[in-house]
């Protein structure tokens, strides 16, 4: 029943966006966005406690599962944090933006999210997706630069090809299978599978794992994750990576998974996939210097984590015994570590766009030194890092390390190697996130000494998830209620993390870690001497901010070393641009039939720039265009008509038209 | 085998310290002293060294040839020695005296001595010329940036004030001179191996 309101809350923020001011607009849908997410963990909570629920909502039927608790819970933190901190983020955009455009499409994309993991129909699942898909697209180019105009342009293109045509297909095939469009829900469709041919299990399930891999930045297609990252507002950024990608994570669990059901080798790919992504996401996120691409590339390794863990589970779980209980300790993983990707991607973002409000920029080349101005926003940004890096006591540790445990014991030599893989690629994860912390908050910079902490919701809002992070990290007992789908063998507070592996106490680590670290303190007091200048040689025109590492030197000689995985990856970005390069071309040829350049009308229109610079008139507006000419011809042979005889033409005509309804 | 047949046999350039050939040393012409030094080095039938430019026009500094440094104030190293060289307006003849060092004949290498490039690793702040004003600030920072202990050694005529008014010794605490103009490669290792406190004779 929470669900209701969480929905209705988001459609009142949506309609509040028509207020004129812009920043009333923005702080009341961001608002009601806010409780909306509350509502939602509400709905998690009814469900944990009372099971799952059937709900008929305006006519759309819902089927909250246990499955769809956790995405609901993940929607939900993210949604909460993320909207309380857009309250005082959107600001910055107050020159470029439209109020209303961002309190309708924001609230929308949260609401379809909500509805893509609770629909319990085909059709209602395809057209939520196409809703989520559309309103972050307009989200993303939202502050109206021409490069994340670009972006979001190839962003659309993409998610059309490799999303919405495999979706419709599928939908298709649902329907020829089922034989009626009322009947699409999921149940229909499972039972008609059971009995279909192999070659449509394979068309179906291959149709629908494409979209999601796409949705999710699975490795073939996670070319348009980092471009629509960075074009995108930071909070935007924050669902998107947060949220977004793990939509698409319970279309495999709930459409692949549980429709078309799994086999050994279905679950090696997955897992294949995840092992491959892991590995390509993370070391080109190793090389990026802008905060977001960086962060970006981070959340396309990240998901290749949870695919791995998601694809130890499906290989083994059909299995059973012993096995299968690996099986199911791995998707617990998988799962566990999609909840705290959100957690942690999404307080990374915010981090970020912490700074972009205030130093206006996120490329860390020219940032430095603003741990001193911004403590809790560095503190936050840390905790993160952290987490993200595996690093015990916070949460990405436990999760990252029950995928670890689950990749060796499973007997397989390819699920073992992704998970030797994931444990390797973990490092180069801390070390990338020392370059995104030390180039940020490390050092000093006069550029900055202004700087001032941000306001005090976009502080609650990273720190809601910053605290998350460790609190999942000690008490894990917390969310492994919700999380245990799948029946692993985990204990309720995993003091014994894994599966026959060694006793580790999160909470006893704190204290050994504490007591530790305050001896430490005590023993080795750091004293300081006097402060000295660098050496400058002397001069007096170079400026002191430029005397440090920055970004770009940090693992410059790494990255010579795998400078051959590099060139071939951008070799195959250069393929796939120009794809979608003349893709955007052949749209803009369909398009420049319907459109006509109205001050210069030969021109030739070859990009969207092209129609963007210059008046243009659309097809339907051209059609009008004679009764509009007419009116004005008509303005222009009755000058200054006065009232009364204006009155009297009205009720001339008035009285015409009732005259001839009534002769009728 | 080449390596080792030569590291047994050593080719040695330089015998200092153990002892100075002639040809190391500046050629002088013993001329009869004169009543008055044009550069004010004699003044009452007393020496003083540190405004002796070395022009040989006298026979004073003959019999000194080598022994042309004071050292007031030595560091009890007695080992290697790591120096920060800082031109503050030299006629670039001391900057070309003092980049022989590192020549394979003199390779001051193989008596511990370093040249850094910041004062911040700098044992001894070897200082050529006479400050002007755009060096000065940089001299009192560089000597702001030595680590304790630290000395400062001033190489020539003009920066021990002979030649000009400025001398380096107004601006930064100065522990010992090499005069000459310029000084020689040998002499200067002399001065900063008396600095490393190391015993030469």
């Amino acid at each position: 029943m929470f669900i209701e309101y969480a929905i209705g809350a988001f459609i009142l923020g949506g309609l509040l966006g028509f207020i004129r001011d812009y920043k009333s607009a923005v702080k009341a849908s961001s608002f009601m966005a806010f409780l909306g997410s509350l509502l939602l963990l509400g709905e998690v909570y009814n469900v944990y406690t009372n099971g799952p629920v059937k709900v008929n909502l305006y006519g759309l039927p819902l089927n909250v599962t246990d499955v769809s608790a956790v995405f609901l819970l993940i929607i939900g933190i993210v949604g909460t944090a993320v909207s309380l901190y857009a309250i005082s983020y959107m600001d910055i955009f107050e020159r470029t933006g439209k109020g209303w455009v961002y309190a309708i499409a924001y609230n929308t994309f949260l609401a379809s999210m909500a509805l893509v993991v609770t629909v319990d129909s085909m059709e209602y699942f395809v057209v939520s997706w196409e809703l989520m898909t559309l309103s972050s697209f307009i989200l993303v180019f939202f502050s109206e630069r021409k490069r994340d105009v670009n972006a979001s342009a190839k962003y659309y293109i993409t998610m059309h090809f490799l999303d919405t045509i495999p979706l419709f297909l599928a939908l298709g095939t649902a329907y020829s299978l089922v034989g009626s469009f009322d009947k699409l829900s999921f149940e229909n469709i499972g039972s008609a599978l059971m009995t279909a041919p192999a070659h449509t299990k394979i068309v179906f399930g291959g149709l629908l794992l494409i979209a999601f891999m796409t949705k999710s930045g699975i490795t073939p297609f996670q070319f348009w994750v980092a471009e629509t990252y960075r074009a995108a507002p930071s909070s935007v950024s924050a669902v998107m990576a947060g949220a977004m990608e793990k939509v698409a994570l319970y279309g495999l669990i709930a459409l692949v998974w549980k429709l078309v059901g799994t086999t050994y080798s279905l679950g090696l790919l997955v897992a294949l996939l995840g092992a491959i992504t892991l590995t390509v996401g993370t070391l080109y996120a190793l090389r990026e210097t802008n905060a977001k691409r960086l962060l970006a590339y981070h959340s396309v390794g990240q998901m290749g984590y949870i695919w791995l863990g998601i694809g130890i589970g499906m290989a083994l779980i059909p299995k059973g015994g012993a096995l299968g209980a690996i099986g199911a300790l791995g998707a617990f993983a998988g799962l566990f570590h999609a909840l705290n990707h959100a957690i942690f991607k999404s307080s990374l973002f915010l981090s970020a766009g912490a700074v972009e409000y205030r130093t206006g920029t996120v490329e860390l080349n020219e940032l430095g030194g603003l741990g001193k101005h911004m403590k809790w926003t560095a503190l936050a940004a840390l905790f993160a890092s952290l987490a993200i890096s595996g690093v015990p006591p916070f949460n990405g540790f436990i999760s990252k390390w029950l995928i670890y445990v689950s990749g060796y014991q499973s007997g397989n030599l390819l699920l073992a190697f992704g998970a030797v893989l994931a444990a390797l690629i973990s490092a180069a994860t801390l070390a990338s996130f020392v370059k995104f912390y030390g180039t940020q908050f490390g050092g000093e910079m006069e550029r900055y000494e202004e700087v001032r902490e941000v306001p005090g919701t976009m502080i609650a809002g990273q720190w809601i998830l910053a605290g998350l992070t460790l609190l999942i990290g000690i008490f894990p007992g917390t969310v492994t209620g919700v999380l245990n789908v799948f029946n692993a063998p985990v204990e309720g507070n995993l003091y014994k993390i894994g599966f026959k592996s060694v006793l580790f106490s999160p909470v006893l680590f704190v204290i050994l870690l504490g007591v530790l670290v305050f001896g430490f303190y005590l023993a080795l007091k750091p004293s300081y001497g006097k402060e000295a200048k660098p050496w400058d040689c002397g001069s007096t025109q170079i400026d002191e901010d430029e005397y440090r590492i920055n970004a770009e030197g940090y693992y410059i000689k790494y990255e010579r070393k795998i400078d051959g995985f590099y060139r071939f990856g951008d070799w195959f970005y250069a393929v796939g641009a120009a794809i979608i390069h003349y893709i955007v071309r052949g749209y803009i040829w369909m398009a420049s039939y319907f459109v006509k350049i109205v001050d210069t009308p030969y021109t030739k229109v070859e990009s969207v720039a092209d129609l963007r610079k210059s008046e243009v008139l659309y097809g339907d507006e051209e059609a009008l265009k004679p009764l509009v000419r007419f009116l004005r011809i008509a303005c222009d042979v009755l000058p200054g008509i006065r009232l009364g005889t204006f009155v009297v033409l009205a009720l001339i005509t008035v009285g015409v038209v009732i005259g001839i309804l009534m002769a009728l | 085998m080449w390596i080792i047949k030569g590291l047994r046999k050593g080719v040695i350039t330089s015998d200092y310290p153990k002892k100075v050939s002639d040809d190391e040393l500046s050629p002088s012409f013993p001329l009869k002293a004169p009543a008055e030094c044009p550069f004010g080095a004699v003044e009452d039938g007393k020496f003083d060294l540190k405004r002796c430019i070395s022009c040989r026009l006298c026979s004073v500094p003959f019999g000194r040839k080598l022994d042309v440094d004071e050292v007031t104030n030595p560091l009890n190293f007695k080992r290697s020695l790591h120096v920060f060289f800082l031109d503050v307006g030299t006629c670039h003849a001391c900057n070309r005296e003092v980049a022989q060092l590192h020549s394979p004949y003199y390779d001051v290498h193989r008596l511990g001595i370093f040249f850094t490039p910041t004062p911040k690793h700098a044992d001894v702040l070897l200082v050529a010329g006479c400050p002007t004003d755009g060096m000065i600030p940089v001299l009192k920072e560089a000597y702001e940036l030595m680590p304790e202990p630290k000395r400062v050694l001033v190489l020539g005529a003009c920066s021990s004030g002979a030649l000009c008014e400025r001398k380096v010794e107004d601006f930064v605490p100065v522990d010992g001179y090499v005069a000459g103009c310029p000084p020689n490669p040998v002499q200067i290792i002399r001065g900063l191996l008396k600095m490393a406190g190391r015993d030469v004779e």
